[in-house]
């Protein structure tokens, strides 16, 4: 039975998000963990006049949390009797982070499903800081952001967005060929050109990566001239792609400089679900 | 009833290439394709004041070479056998490729130019990509196709052809008649794309868009928007992921201010297609 982890904070997105992986996951045998983190003694704006809450406080919290998690299982039981599907309610004292890391320290998960605002205009942000915080310092499991516009369909066809920089091992990409075997999703590889033509290494890391995806249907594809988060707008809009993954480099620091940016870019232009994979341990 | 089909010809393998583009396009209709070479002598320009008169030897040579050069051509498409439909008529002249386009069309009521190019990173042929932006440009009562180096005529099922345009000027049926034909020939579904700079379209783009959606008919089309890139990089973005086959655009006619203050789309576009591109005039 596989693992999958959905924080919510009970908005619209967190529940469309739980709605994506629902469906995405409905011919699967699955656990979903429902996790809300209400984090009553770190600082938040409500409680500003009292940074160190009573005890009655934190036992309210936890009961509303709860209670919360426990309507919000109800409601998914009504709306999809999935004999398949198990749901465990986890409400946390932590923050954000550390509630995901707690639960990544206590089970092997597939995937955590993270809900972001979506949009129909380019210019709006879409990722909040949630998210960016959680594409940012959680390494070890897959994550899928799911925007609240989209609401699941057939995913035909994946966009794995790659500078060809890095050689990808099987390992790593486990979970996209997975996720496109199981929905017989095409994989469309896209690089983005800074300069004409590929160097030895890129041509070697693109014939590697083909073959780790052999079992796919899969094409390769470039485009030049534009800005990387513009140009996997431009491929992902225009073919009407279904979802777009990358592999996310573990950070050192400049990286992360270089990459928070991409984020945040991607976020602006993005409309479809993105994945994030992460390099394997080096 | 029988079509007038203008092929501009200076010998090359484009224009060779362009010639076989156009049999294949028109390969179930009755056409008369018109051959036209323009010769020059390098000591005259078209502009002097001399004139070379016909019967001077170095004329004569160079009227010879371009009739021959015709001749062969006219070989080459009658020893494959042919197409019984098809007639051809070449003509030689002593001209720029453009007045030369502009004379024949006129005289003999052309349909539709069809004409090869070079990208321009070829240094060999400037002259000849120069040329085929001026006729897309300067030609303004005949559609124009030019085909880029190495295009042929897509032999596999899918395909399509993508209209490019910013509903703000009122279509005519007439014009877009050449597109629906086109796309019906080639059993092609138009894609018509929208780089969008501002959100929303206005009133008299939402009465234009439902007035194309008609004259487009029985063809499949689609709508799709891109937003946040400027107009030739979209275009080019769209194609290149789509892997389209053909782009039409209309050429608007600039004002004198805006010619000298912005490259037209048609001469940003025409000098290094990357698709076979059909220009139709407002």
């Amino acid at each position: 039975m596989k693992n999958i982890l959905l924080p919510t904070d009970f908005s619209e997105n967190a529940w469309n998000a739980t709605l994506y992986a629902i469906n995405l996951y409905k011919e699967e045998s699955c656990r979903f963990f429902l996790m809300n983190s209400y984090d009553v003694n770190g600082y938040h704006e409500g409680s500003v006049m009292d940074p160190v809450p009573a005890k009655e406080e934190l036992v309210k919290h936890k009961a509303i949390s709860e209670e919360k998690l426990q309507r919000l299982y109800e409601i998914i039981k009504e709306r999809f009797s999935n004999p398949g599907h198990n749901f465990k309610c986890v409400a946390l004292n932590k923050t954000l982070i550390d509630s995901i890391n707690n639960e990544l320290n206590q089970h092997k998960f597939e995937v955590i499903f993270v809900g972001t605002q979506g949009t129909t205009g380019a210019y709006e942000v879409i990722y909040g800081s949630n998210t960016i915080q959680i594409l940012n310092e959680i390494k070890n499991c897959p994550i899928l952001a799911v925007p609240s516009n989209v609401s699941f369909q057939f995913i035909n066809e994946i966009v794995l967005a790659t500078s060809y920089g890095i050689e990808h091992t099987k390992e790593e990409l486990k979970y996209l060929i997975h996720l496109a075997k199981q929905n017989k999703s095409a994989i469309r590889i896209l690089h983005i050109e800074e300069s004409p033509g590929l160097s030895i290494s890129q041509k070697h890391n693109k014939y590697h990566l083909e073959s780790c995806l052999k079992e796919i249907p899969h094409s390769a594809h470039s485009l030049a001239h534009v800005s990387i988060p513009i140009g996997i707008y431009c491929f992902t809009e225009s073919r009407g792609s279904d979802m777009i993954v990358f592999i996310n480099k573990k950070h050192n620091f400049l990286e992360k400089l270089l990459f928070k940016p991409l984020y945040k870019d991607l976020g602006n232009y993005s409309r479809i679900p993105l994945l994030v994979l992460h390099r394997s341990n080096e | 009833m029988r079509k007038n089909i203008l092929i501009p010809t200076d010998f090359s393998k484009n224009s060779w290439n362009a010639l076989n583009y156009a049999l294949s396009l028109f390969k179930d209709d009755k056409c008369t394709f018109y051959l036209v070479n323009t010769f020059q002598l390098y000591y005259f320009t078209t502009d002097s004041l001399i004139v070379p008169e016909p019967g001077e030897p170095n004329y004569e040579k160079a009227k010879e070479q371009s009739e021959v050069g015709l001749e062969k051509i006219i070989d080459g498409i009658t020893s494959r056998g042919g197409n019984e439909e098809h007639k051809f008529e070449t003509i030689s002249t002593y001209n720029t490729v453009l007045e030369a386009v502009k004379t024949v069309i006129d005289k003999n009521d052309i349909e539709l130019v069809i004409m090869g190019t070079k990208g321009e990173n070829d240094p060999t042929s400037k002259l000849y990509g120069s040329n085929a932006v001026d006729v897309m440009e300067k030609v303004n009562n005949c559609p124009v196709i030019v085909i880029p180096e190495n295009v042929n005529y897509p032999e596999e099922k899918r395909k399509e052809v993508v209209f490019a345009t910013n509903f703000k000027t009122a279509y005519k049926r007439r014009e877009l008649e050449n597109l629906v034909d086109i796309a019906k020939k080639m059993k092609a579904a138009i894609r018509v794309l929208h780089i969008q700079e501002v959100d929303k379209l206005s009133r008299e783009q939402e009465g234009n868009k439902v007035d194309l959606q008609q004259y487009l008919g029985d063809v499949v089309h689609t709508f799709h928007t891109l937003t946040d890139i400027k107009v030739a990089p979209g275009i080019h973005s769209f194609i290149e992921s789509r892997d389209s086959d053909l782009l039409a655009l209309i050429n608007k006619k600039h004002n004198f201010l805006t010619s000298i203050f912005t490259k037209s789309l048609v001469k940003e576009i025409g000098f290094k297609p990357l698709v076979p591109v059909l220009v139709m005039h407002p």
